[in-house]
């Protein structure tokens, strides 16, 4: 029974014709070597028939050699079957239902007459690539064609310009199981006797000629051996390497000595065909080595699967897949002596015998070739790249690096078919050479071998580029200095051996630069001396690789820069070209290797362990590592600190190698920049300050008792001075420092201690006078002072010293002085005060005859005393204490007593100070009061030299003075004015220094005389105080006198009366009398009340022409006819003079009347007579006058009334 | 206001992973003792970290204090405010004028010589003084408050401090214990009756804290000047100040104006 399945035994022939195949070389150029004898050779050989079969791993193989089956064509047994036609984007899909069809008819409509229509059978998908079998045929102007094309198996195709109208198909199982077929040979393993186990050594070949296995398979392979290898030019014209074929029996031999002997357990007894694929070996091998024999240290395995052995050298080397039994060949001698009747093309079966299969036990799996075709092109590599994929560093120092190139290329399609490229060539040379050189190792026993191309399943692929067929040439040298070109040839063959024509790619690498140092470490240190440029010293550790290359030269490049805040970035990306621009320094310095020892040209370099500790020597075994490490310490510039805090350095480093003309890099790359700060070590030093006179006075004693002390500096208001440190010490303890046992003597003055104290520290060491301060206080530096207290009831002088620490925090050195100043000059001397106060004054006045005051003060004092105030109020609840007793009415100035017998100082007998007096004369403000005196010594307010604070004595005792007016009260004079609707009251006003209270003396009177009523005598206590004049008293019983408040030393009084009838004059008199009875008086005449006429008034209101007739004229006036004397209305209108020849002026109109004679009329119309008239009329707004001026034309007119008493008014008018 | 930890954390945030922080305590939390203190005391003030389990004890911090003799600001203005108001002449008021804020201790008492007072003793109780110009209508210069405990007082208090300008990072800024105005006084800041407040130039604070010139602007005769006793506020503890009325003087008149 056969059986068949294309996915698991699969079978493909071609007609090879080897001429054509070598012109085709030629007519590409690529033909060099090809010569006319090869091509005569092939000529008699004529084409070839190569069938080659294979096996699908979980089919296994047989145990016995496969059958080649043949018969010639005949006509098929073709039957209808159902058409299903679907458009594609290919053509026209057309399905017959699924069956594996070997013969496929097709007939159809042809869409284009113009063009060929084309039928692909397919198996797998819609694309013509992947057809297992085609026919084309050309119209010919006919509408309908039938197409007719066969394959191993098809299940579907795809029609080309035409659509389908009906198919018909045979399918594989009615060809194989076709009872025809003739064997032609039998083909299998080149074994000798059972070497394989079970495997059949029965002799193999065609079955005209059977012979035993080696040798039937050696003439195999002779038979069917390729006489062309490879292109012998690659694609840029270079020769490329000799094809070698193989021997015959070397192959075999080969194949009997090193694969069979793999193949064993394939074979063995119970080993199922099915089961062996999972067949497995693992065996130790070699690890990985190098060419300079170097080798991975850990141990190698490696896993062989025997069939995966026999399957790889079956399916992707020609010569194998004859070696091995899986293809043969016939030339067409062969077949004639195989089938001597033959006419026509021979279809082929193939068939091996399978115990325990996959498809059966006891079966034979069958594979059908078709009528095989001409073949001669296989297509090239595409996309050929080549790259460096490893790169090996040198065996010893600076030995040549080594690297392995890649070389890949992009995968062709897979095929349904075995037609496909299996294996391929790989060549190489060097840049300049003519030729290449075959990169893959011969077979074992001679001959050129190509090499299966991976297949890898893209599925599984996760890095990128790893499904491209791949090869590696690997350690290659690289020189030390420069670069080398390679070049590279791909080409591939199929199972039958048809080669492609080579690919080229070139490359060209060279060995890696030369690396850098690193940079370690990197420290900047900057050093006070004296001045705000400061020197510096930059120290550099750096590290160099060692066991690749080693150093010829480190270049340093270092750049100082200022830096305005400490954020300032570093200035520059890559070093610049010194000298660096300004304010920027630089520094250069270069180590040179000699050996493992190195030396700077500029500072000093060292040796460095791993640990970063100095080495004692150079080189090994101190510096064992891959890397070696060094430390240049250089003297950098001066660094002006004056104007920042911080210096920046920035520092690059790059290398040179022995041989190789270009250096490193510069390291470090501009985003990370090596760099190092320094801050100013500049300390701030305050300017000594002003010696004072004396010893400078604390506060007094505040509420915890303590006195404080302000302690100012200067100099120290630069924006790099953080704070400021106040050292304090006091006199006990700065003496026992410096002056042991030496006590202060305080009975001396203060000045005269602080000047000791000055001499013994000036005296004394630098390195001593620090001694027994102590800090008292950090504060900051703005403002320039601190108040601090000194400690509490102390009676020494206290010391004070300022340093300053900078925002870097450098603290100032201990002030010494300087510029030909002793070193005190920094201290500030404080003492506590000692508060002196001079005793209660005593005081002695005396009125003099003459009435003036005479006072004498006296008073005994600690301290001078520079004047006596006296204080003097008439308030005796003010005089309880002199601070509330106002200014002082008179400062004296006071001077010590002397004895006038002795001339000696007075001394007070008790306290035994000195006296101080003055006398004072002076006089008080008149008052009816006592005067409240009282005076206090007031002493120098500080005495420097002794710390001295003077305090104001205690007030005296109160001493009273009466000084009394010298007069009788001052009286205002009288202003009166009538109050009243009916006129009746009368309101005098007027003001009085009489005192409104009693005084010692007695009381202050008023009396008031209003007509002949005379009012009584009233204590002006007594008299009714108010705010003011809106409250009229009831004057009904005669005058009444009220008060106002006392203001400016004065009484104002508000006399209220009045008069039975207002017009009627009256006398007014105000009395005022002291308490001595001295009297003040005012008399006023009030006269008789007369009511206010309105004014007079006279206005023209209108004046209108009558031309050619006169003017008339309306007056309004206030003037009333019926008033006695009567009014008179005075008119004049002027008139135009006359012209030349003679001008003359004319006499004016005129008239006046007495108001009371004008007549009346309703109406103010006056009559148009040949005089001037008037008439009046009584109008609301008063009389109304009309006037008639016959005169045709005047030039003004004037109007007035005039009275004997209310006077005169006029009004005027003028033509417009 | 944010606590450090809320500071500290906003500026870090940004460069932060996320982490799982379930169990984070943000406050600032304020822990009143229950212990009574003596007043006029030197106490020390010790804070230990105490394991949860076994271990021994480790001091964190240690602070020294003295206690007042007042209990709180309330305390004190209580013992101020019904303190007499006396009344001194000034014969020179430039002197006082130009005083600083915070004068020393000599700089007070020369101004004070100067301006014709004498030289400041400790008082031994509170006092309330108003100084008057030598004008004919005396018109007041000053308002001065003493008292025999500090008015004015400093201790260490949370404080915002920044970076110097030349710092590496100047924006940066952080919280640190350092002296500062915790008692104060100054003009009421709502005074009882507005429009009739007297208007104060600046305050003058005597070395020691003890006594307060409240210098006063022209012409306020005849106002009422009400002076509180401030406390500071205490951003981290949420504290916000509190303020006590310790003067309210009406500036009629000088007592030596005697009308005859």
């Amino acid at each position: 029974m056969r059986t068949h399945d294309v996915r698991k035994f699969r079978a493909v022939g071609a007609r090879l014709d080897w001429l054509d195949i070598a012109r085709r070389m030629l007519r590409a150029g690529h033909g060099e070597g090809i010569d006319d004898a090869l091509l005569e050779r092939l000529k008699e050989r004529g084409p070839d028939t190569r069938l080659a079969w294979g096996c699908s791993a979980d089919l296994g193989v047989p145990r016995d050699a496969f059958m080649v089956w043949g018969r010639p064509v005949r006509d098929r047994r073709l039957r209808n079957a159902e058409l299903i036609g679907v458009p594609v984007d290919e053509g026209e899909l057309v399905w017959w239902g699924g069956e594996e069809a070997a013969q496929v008819q097709v007939r159809c409509q042809v869409q284009d007459p113009a063009r060929p229509a084309a039928l692909f059978l397919l198996r797998t998908g819609l694309d013509p690539a992947g057809a297992v079998g085609t026919a084309a045929v050309a119209p010919a102007g006919s509408p309908t064609v039938t197409l007719t094309a066969s394959a191993g198996a098809a299940t579907h195709a795809v029609l080309v310009n035409g659509h389908a109208l009906a198919v018909r198909i045979q399918t594989v199982q009615e060809v194989v199981d076709a009872d025809d077929w003739q064997p032609l040979e039998r083909v299998g393993l080149p074994v000798d006797g059972h070497e394989l186990g079970e495997y059949v050594p029965d002799d193999q070949g065609p079955v005209v000629a059977p012979a035993a296995p080696p040798k039937a398979a050696a003439q195999r392979i002779g038979r069917a051996g390729v006489p062309l290898g490879w292109y012998p030019v690659t694609e840029t014209g270079r020769a490329a390497p000799p094809w070698k074929p193989s021997d015959a029996d070397g192959l075999v031999e080969e194949t009997r000595t090193f694969l069979l002997p793999e193949l064993r357990p394939l074979y063995a007894s119970g080993t199922a065909e099915m089961d062996q694929h999972s067949l497995e070996d693992r065996r130790a091998v070699d690890p990985p080595s190098r060419a300079d024999g170097t080798a991975a240290d850990q141990p190698a395995s490696a896993r062989l699967k025997p069939l995966a052995l026999l399957l790889l050298a079956a399916g992707t080397d020609p010569a194998a897949n004859l070696a091995t039994g899986f293809g043969t060949a016939y030339r067409a001698a062969d077949l004639a002596q195989l089938m001597p009747d033959l006419r026509g093309e021979l279809e082929y079966l193939v068939t091996g015998h399978y115990r325990r299969s996959v498809l059966g036990d006891g079966v034979e799996v069958a594979a059908y070739i078709p009528p095989v075709q001409r073949h001669a092109v296989v297509p090239p590599v595409v996309d050929l790249r080549a790259a460096r994929a490893a790169l090996l560093p040198p065996a010893s120092p600076d030995g040549p690096f080594r690297e392995a190139i890649e070389v890949s290329w992009r995968p062709g399609p897979r095929l349904a078919t075995m037609t496909g490229p299996v294996a391929h060539a790989f060549a190489g040379w060097r840049h300049g050479a003519g030729s290449a050189e075959d990169l893959m190792p011969e077979r074992l026993l001679g001959g050129s071998q190509p090499r299966a191309i991976p297949r890898l399943d893209t599925d599984d692929t996760t890095v990128a580029g790893a499904d491209r067929p791949m090869v590696v040439q690997g350690d290659q040298e690289l020189p030390v200095d420069g670069s080398v070109g390679r070049g590279y040839a791909v080409a591939q063959c199929d199972i039958f051996g048809v080669w492609s024509h080579w690919e080229d790619v070139e490359l060209t690498t060279s060995s890696p630069g030369v690396a850098p140092p690193r940079l370690t470490h990197l420290t900047l240190l900057a050093t006070y001396a004296g001045s705000p440029v400061c020197p510096s010293l930059l120290t550099v550790d750096l590290a160099t690789e060692w066991s690749q290359r080693t150093p010829a030269a480190i270049d340093l490049r270092a750049v100082f820069y200022p830096m305005p805040t400490g954020s300032t970035p570093a200035p520059f990306g890559t070093p610049p070209t010194p000298p660096p621009p300004a304010p920027n320094l630089g520094l250069a310095s270069t180590l040179t290797f000699t050996g493992d020892a190195a030396t700077a040209s500029a500072g000093t370099v060292v040796p460095l362990r791993e640990d970063g500790s100095v080495s004692p020597g150079w080189g090994t075994p101190e510096q064992a590592g891959e890397a070696r490490s060094y430390r240049l310490t250089v003297p950098g510039p001066g660094l002006d600190f004056g104007a920042v805090s911080r210096w920046g350095v920035q520092v690059w480093a790059r290398q040179a190698a022995p041989g190789i003309a270009a250096p490193s890099v510069w390291v470090p790359v501009p985003a990370q920049p090596a760099t190092a700060v320094a801050a100013s070590p500049v300390p701030a030093v305050p300017t000594p300050p002003p010696l004072p006179p004396g010893v400078p006075l604390g506060s007094t004693p505040d509420a915890q008792g303590v006195s404080h002390a302000k302690v100012g500096w200067s100099g120290l208001a630069g924006p790099h001075v953080d704070r400021v440190v106040v050292w304090e010490a006091s006199e006990t303890t700065l003496r026992q420092r410096l002056a042991p046992g030496s006590p202060p003597d305080r009975t001396l003055p203060l000045g005269v201690r602080l000047q000791q104290l000055w001499d013994l520290y000036d005296a004394a060491p630098a390195a001593q006078r620090p001694l027994g301060f102590r800090r008292a206080a950090e504060v900051p530096a703005v403002p320039a002072a601190a108040d601090l207290t000194l400690a509490r009831g102390s009676e020494d002088i206290h010391l004070f010293l300022v340093t300053a620490v900078t925002t870097t925090g450098v603290e100032s050195p201990w002030p010494a002085g300087g510029g030909g100043l002793p070193a005190h000059t920094h201290l500030q001397a404080v003492a506590a005060p000692r508060l002196r106060r001079p005793a209660t004054p005593l005081v002695r006045p005396a009125i003099q005859p003459d009435g003036s005051l005479t006072v004498a003060f006296e008073a005994a004092s600690p301290i001078p005393v520079t004047a006596f105030e006296v204080f003097a109020t008439r308030s005796g609840l003010a005089a309880r204490d002199h601070l509330t007793m106002g200014p002082p009415l008179a400062q004296v100035p006071a001077g010590a007593a002397f004895d006038p017998a002795t001339a000696d100082p007075r001394l007070d007998p008790i306290t035994r100070q000195r006296v101080w007096t003055a006398d004072w004369s002076g006089a008080l403000p008149p008052s009816w009061e006592p005067w409240h005196l009282r005076a206090v010594a007031v002493p120098e307010h500080t005495v420097p030299v002794s710390a001295e604070r003077g305090v104001v004595s205690p007030a005296s005792d109160v001493v009273t003075a009466v000084v009394l007016p010298s007069a009788a009260p001052q009286l205002d004079a009288l202003v009166a004015e009538v109050v009243g609707a009916d006129n009746t009251g009368l309101l005098v006003r007027t003001a009085t220094t009489a005192a409104d209270r009693v005084v010692p003396a007695g009381s202050h009177t008023v009396q008031v005389t209003l007509g002949a009523v005379t009012g009584q005598v009233l204590p002006l206590e007594a008299t009714e105080r108010v705010a003011d004049e809106s409250t009229p008293p009831d004057t009904t019983a005669g005058p009444v006198v009220q008060r106002l408040p006392r203001t400016a030393g004065r009484t104002p009084l508000l006399v209220w009366g009045r008069r039975d009838d207002p017009s009627v004059p009256v006398q007014v008199t105000v009395r005022v009398a002291d308490p001595l009875g001295r009297v003040a008086e005012q008399t006023l005449l009030m006269p008789g009340w007369v009511e206010p006429r309105p004014d007079l008034a006279l206005k023209i209101i209108d004046v209108v022409r009558i031309a050619g007739r006169g003017y008339v004229a309306s007056l309004l006036t206030s003037a009333d006819p019926a008033t006695e004397p009567p009014h008179v209305l005075t008119v004049i209108a002027s008139l135009p003079g006359t012209f030349p020849p003679d001008p003359v002026r004319r006499r004016p109109l005129r008239g006046s009347w007495e108001l009371p004679d004008i007549p009346t009329r309703r109406s103010p119309v006056p009559p148009r007579g040949a005089e001037i008239m008037a008439v009046r009329s009584r109008g609301p707004q008063g009389t109304e006058i009309g006037l008639w001026i016959p005169a045709q034309r005047i030039v003004a007119l004037t109007a007035a009334i005039t009275h004997p008493i209310e006077g005169e008014v006029n009004d005027g008018w003028r033509p417009a | 206001m944010l606590t450090p930890w809320d500071r500290a954390v906003g500026e870090l945030v940004d460069a932060l992973e996320c982490i799982g922080a379930g169990h984070v305590t943000r406050d600032v939390e304020e822990i009143v003792l229950a212990y009574e203190l003596e007043p006029l005391t030197d106490y020390l003030l010790d804070i230990h970290a105490v394991p949860t389990g076994s271990g021994p004890r480790k001091r964190v911090h240690r602070a020294n204090f003295t206690t007042s003799r007042f209990d709180d600001p309330d305390h004190l203005a209580s013992w101020i405010a019904p303190a007499p108001i006396d009344h001194r002449v000034v014969r020179d008021a430039a002197p006082l004028a130009g005083l600083p804020d915070r004068p020393t201790g000599r700089e007070w008492d020369d101004a004070v010589q100067l301006a014709g007072l004498p030289v400041p003793q400790t008082p031994s109780a509170p006092a309330v003084e108003v100084w008057w110009s030598a004008d004919a209508v005396p018109q007041p210069v000053a308002v001065v408050v003493e008292c025999s405990e500090q008015l004015v007082r400093e201790r260490v208090m949370p404080v915002q401090l920044s970076s110097p300008p030349d710092g590496v990072d100047p924006s940066h800024a952080w919280w640190a214990a350092r002296p500062a105005t915790w008692l104060d006084v100054r003009p009421a800041a709502t005074p009882p009756d507005p429009e009739a407040a007297a208007s104060a130039w600046r305050v003058v604070r005597g070395p020691g804290g003890t006594r307060a010139m409240v210098l006063l602007a022209a012409g306020q005769r005849g106002r009422r000047l009400t002076l509180e006793l401030v406390q500071a506020p205490d951003p981290l503890a949420a504290d916000p100040g509190r303020a006590v009325t310790i003067v309210d003087v009406t500036l009629t008149g000088a007592p030596w104006e005697v009308e005859f």
